[in-house]
């Protein structure tokens, strides 16, 4: 099947899905990735590798639009009275999810290393799936109001632990002298300082040229023109230079919405343009699930999955007790940070790169659980909502963010 | 957040020249950071394939290509082996010229004329031998079966390209085997008595590759290696239907049979030996019926099976046969008549290695050699084929007791003198006349 046909039944199948599962009291989200299983190579095999390949930019450019509208979270006004407290609460929950998960694994008789990169991955959090399930179910509240955040935060801190992981274990491995030791880390280290600063400056450049043109432009298509170039731009740039798509692209989130009062319209126009662009995300990401993998999970990846969710529920819970939050988020913070997806994904490809000898093991183990999280983290974050009180009648066609 | 929160209120937070100074520094972060960046972010994965890796993939690849070609001449090698067959017990090889007749090297000595031949299929083939004989580098075999014919086109070695790939392709005693090698040119080259032209390539041929074909890579035969003067090259398909016609002629036939070579008597000859009529023996071959009935170069053969021969055509007696009682000659030798009775075929061939001993010879070799070490040249001797080397039998008739009397004879000026010379198993007779 080739790549339109492939994506026309894509889009179809999502949306025929997404109606399916709102009668299950399950998010849309959910819909898609089941429809993205069924069509992908685990069953049915409609959409094939080639295919997945060839559509990947496109799944790209949701993403970067998912974490664009993520980005808008650090609106400096709120963040600064809020912010650190948000931090701190990410910091233990994800600090705990992280020793619970390497402790577990030092237990199993994994090596340090596979340890300490395991508790690093698990801190990542699925931001787009996360964000849909807010979308869909038109959530505000205060534990709406922080999940975003601390989803964007908790990616970077992912970012930041594997970064420091990964040079330790290159320290450890690669110790020859003093100068090799310099040279090690700077080669270790540098990109950790680089992603988050360079994607940083890189989102604030997109962001003001964004912000800047946005007072120019009134109508609807020529917005979309806009917003669409601004985030194939930043994606774009992104990987040319090394960078993290996922933080440039909050980035420019970020800058919209501080500098510029033009925003509004904007997230007007793509909230009501972009839902294909995200079935065909989380279709494509279902796609890529391999159902066969959950068969090799194994003890050490039930120990990953337990870990994680016991790590972010009890941070989250003792986090939110100790900072003094809201009693929903105290609650159900932690059952909506369930979520793992592209990030995790995206550190085990760099890890085969990386550290040749230990991928099998954690690939095996996060790749198996992805599929684990992908299915049951949109359910659980609609949980938690619902549970919290935060969710609005779904005719009420409000803009949340 | 009950109220969008994305509608921000964010003008006059930052002044514009303040929001300048963040466009110019970021753009700073982005150009000095980029600059610095590692440029192997994983030295482990990036390390680019050291000077011996390269050179050590490079053979591998070079290997692996040679090893294909090998392949390719080995798969060469198979389809054509059914088109040889091996020759009895010999460790020589022969080709399938037609369906029911194998061309084979030529034996130095005399051999049975018939034998077994192995075609690939295993099965044995009886042979028998119709072309054949002393001063020829071939033989050939009547085989009663069918084979796959290797002369398929009679291009030969024509449209040979020097450089280009030839596989010569035999069958040893384990199976066939083979040896690729670059064509070279085509030369003019003496077998025995056989002008022929060699396809010369880059092969070394040695004994074990007697008898085998020379193939191009379309596995179309080009030639067939053959014995030749002491060692080995590779006729081409015409020289060798060249060689194969003299082996049919009539005089072919009488030297496969008998290893005897007789010419019409000349004038000189005639006068010299007091010779009315008759065919006059020049060659004998050591070992052959000829030889072991007591004929020898010089001999004048007056009649066969009681009838006067005059013409070579009045030898069918001696070919049609093959009876086992032999043929009755009536000879003139040293102005006498005497009979000779000669044997075809097989029948009191010495088996090989014991030629030396020569039983039923007429005369014992002399004791002391005459070996003949001057020949000058343009000289009558050297016009009747007598090279240095060769050894001196008899003259006029009789073996000299000593060199001193041999020398004495040749030296008498003014008569011609006949004599018989030994070169190799091949005895000849010739008439020296002074000039």
């Amino acid at each position: 099947m080739n790549e339109l046909s492939s994506l026309g039944l894509i889009l179809l199948l999502a949306l025929g899905a997404g109606h399916l599962v709102k009668f299950a009291r399950v998010p849309e989200v959910s819909g898609y990735l089941v429809a993205g299983i069924v069509l992908g190579p685990s069953v049915l095999g409609w959409v094939s590798e080639q295919n997945l390949t060839a559509l990947e930019i496109l799944s790209e450019v949701a993403l970067g639009l998912i974490l664009f509208s993520v980005g808008t979270v650090f609106e400096l006004s709120r963040f600064r009275r809020v912010g650190r407290q948000v931090l701190l609460l990410t910091l233990v929950e994800s600090a705990l999810a992280a020793t619970i998960v390497s402790a577990g694994m030092l237990f199993l008789g994994q090596s340090w290393k596979t340890a300490l990169l395991l508790g690093a991955v698990a801190v990542a959090t699925a931001p787009a799936s996360t964000l849909m399930v807010v979308r869909e179910n038109d959530s505000a509240g205060p534990l709406t109001d922080s999940l975003l955040a601390i989803i964007a935060l908790n990616n970077i801190y992912c970012i930041i632990a594997f970064s420091l992981v990964g040079s330790a274990i290159d320290l450890a491995s690669g110790l020859d002298g003093p100068a090799s030791l310099l040279s090690t880390l700077y080669v270790s280290l540098y990109p950790l300082a680089w992603q988050l600063v360079g994607s940083v400056a890189l989102g604030f450049l997109v962001g003001t040229l964004l912000a800047a043109w946005a007072s120019k432009v009134t109508e609807t298509g020529e917005t979309l023109i806009l917003l669409g170039g601004a985030i194939l731009l930043c994606v774009g740039l992104s990987r040319v230079l090394d960078l993290s798509p996922l933080v440039a692209s909050m980035a420019v989130g970020a800058t919209m919405v501080n500098f510029t009062r033009h925003s509004g319209p904007l997230f007007d126009t793509l909230s009501r343009t972009d839902p294909p662009f995200y079935a065909i995300f989380f279709v494509l990401a279902g796609a890529d699930l391999d159902l066969g993998l959950v068969g090799s999970l194994g003890l050490a990846g039930v120990v990953y999955l337990l870990g994680r969710a016991g790590g972010k529920l009890l941070g989250a819970r003792l986090g939110a007790e100790w900072l003094g939050f809201e009693p929903a988020v105290k609650r159900f913070l932690g059952l909506a940070l369930m979520a793992q997806a592209g990030l995790a994904v995206g550190l085990v490809i760099t890890i085969q790169r990386r550290f040749a000898d230990l991928a099998p093991t954690v690939s095996t183990i996060v790749l198996a659980s992805v599929v684990v999280y992908e299915i049951v983290g949109p359910i659980s974050t609609r949980y938690a909502l619902v549970r919290a009180g935060e969710t609005r009648l779904p005719q009420h066609d409000d803009l949340v963010i | 957040m009950p109220e969008p929160a994305a509608y921000p209120r964010a003008e006059g937070k930052l002044s514009p020249r303040y929001r300048a100074v963040l466009v110019v520094a970021a753009l700073a972060i982005l150009v000095i950071g980029s600059a610095l960046r590692p440029r192997k972010p994983a030295p482990e994965t990036a390390t680019p394939p050291s000077q011996t890796e390269v050179r050590r993939l490079r053979s591998l690849a070079e290997r692996q290509s040679l090893e294909t070609m090998s392949r390719h001449f080995a798969g060469i090698a198979a389809d054509v082996s059914s088109r040889l067959v091996r020759i009895g017990f010999e460790s020589s090889t022969g080709v399938a010229w037609d369906a029911d007749f194998v061309v084979a090297p030529g034996q130095s000595e005399p051999a049975a004329a018939s034998t077994t031949l192995v075609p690939e299929s295993g099965e044995p083939l009886a042979g028998t031998r119709v072309v054949g004989g002393p001063g020829l580098p071939l033989s050939a075999y009547r085989v009663a079966g069918r084979l796959e014919p290797a002369v398929r086109r009679e291009s030969g070695a024509s449209d040979l390209v020097p450089g280009q790939w030839l596989v010569a392709v035999w069958r040893g005693n384990a199976g066939s085997a083979f040896a690729p090698g670059h064509f070279v040119e085509t030369r003019p080259t003496q077998c025995g008595e056989l002008s022929a032209r060699e396809v010369a390539t880059s092969l070394g041929l040695s004994e074990p590759m007697a008898g085998a074909g020379l193939f191009d890579l379309d596995e179309v035969l080009v030639a067939v290696v053959l014995p030749c003067n002491g060692h080995y090259a590779a006729l081409s398909l015409e020289s060798v239907t060249l060689g194969l016609v003299r082996g049919r002629s009539p005089e072919g036939q009488l030297r496969a049979l008998y290893g005897v070579r007789l010419v019409p008597l000349d004038e000189g000859s005639r006068r010299h030996l007091a010779a009315e009529s008759g065919l006059l023996v020049s060659d004998v071959w050591e070992g052959y019926p000829a030889d072991l009935g007591g004929l020898r170069p010089g001999d004048v053969i007056l009649g066969v099976a009681g009838r006067s021969v005059a013409s070579p055509e009045d030898l069918q007696p001696l070919l049609g046969s093959g009876e086992s009682s032999g043929v009755e000659l009536t000879v003139w030798r040293a102005r006498e008549k005497r009979v000779i009775r000669l044997s075809p075929g097989p029948h009191g061939v010495p088996p090989s290695g014991e030629a030396d001993g020569r039983p039923g010879l007429g005369l014992a070799p002399p004791d002391e050699r005459f070996r003949i070490g001057q020949v000058a040249p343009g000289s009558p001797a050297a016009d009747a084929g007598i090279r240095e080397g060769d050894e001196l039998v008899r003259v006029n008739g009789a073996a000299p007791r000593t060199p001193a009397e041999a020398e004495r004879v040749l030296a008498r000026r003014g008569r011609p003198v006949f004599v018989e010379v030994r070169s190799g198993p091949r005895r000849f007779g010739a008439l020296l006349e002074p000039r």
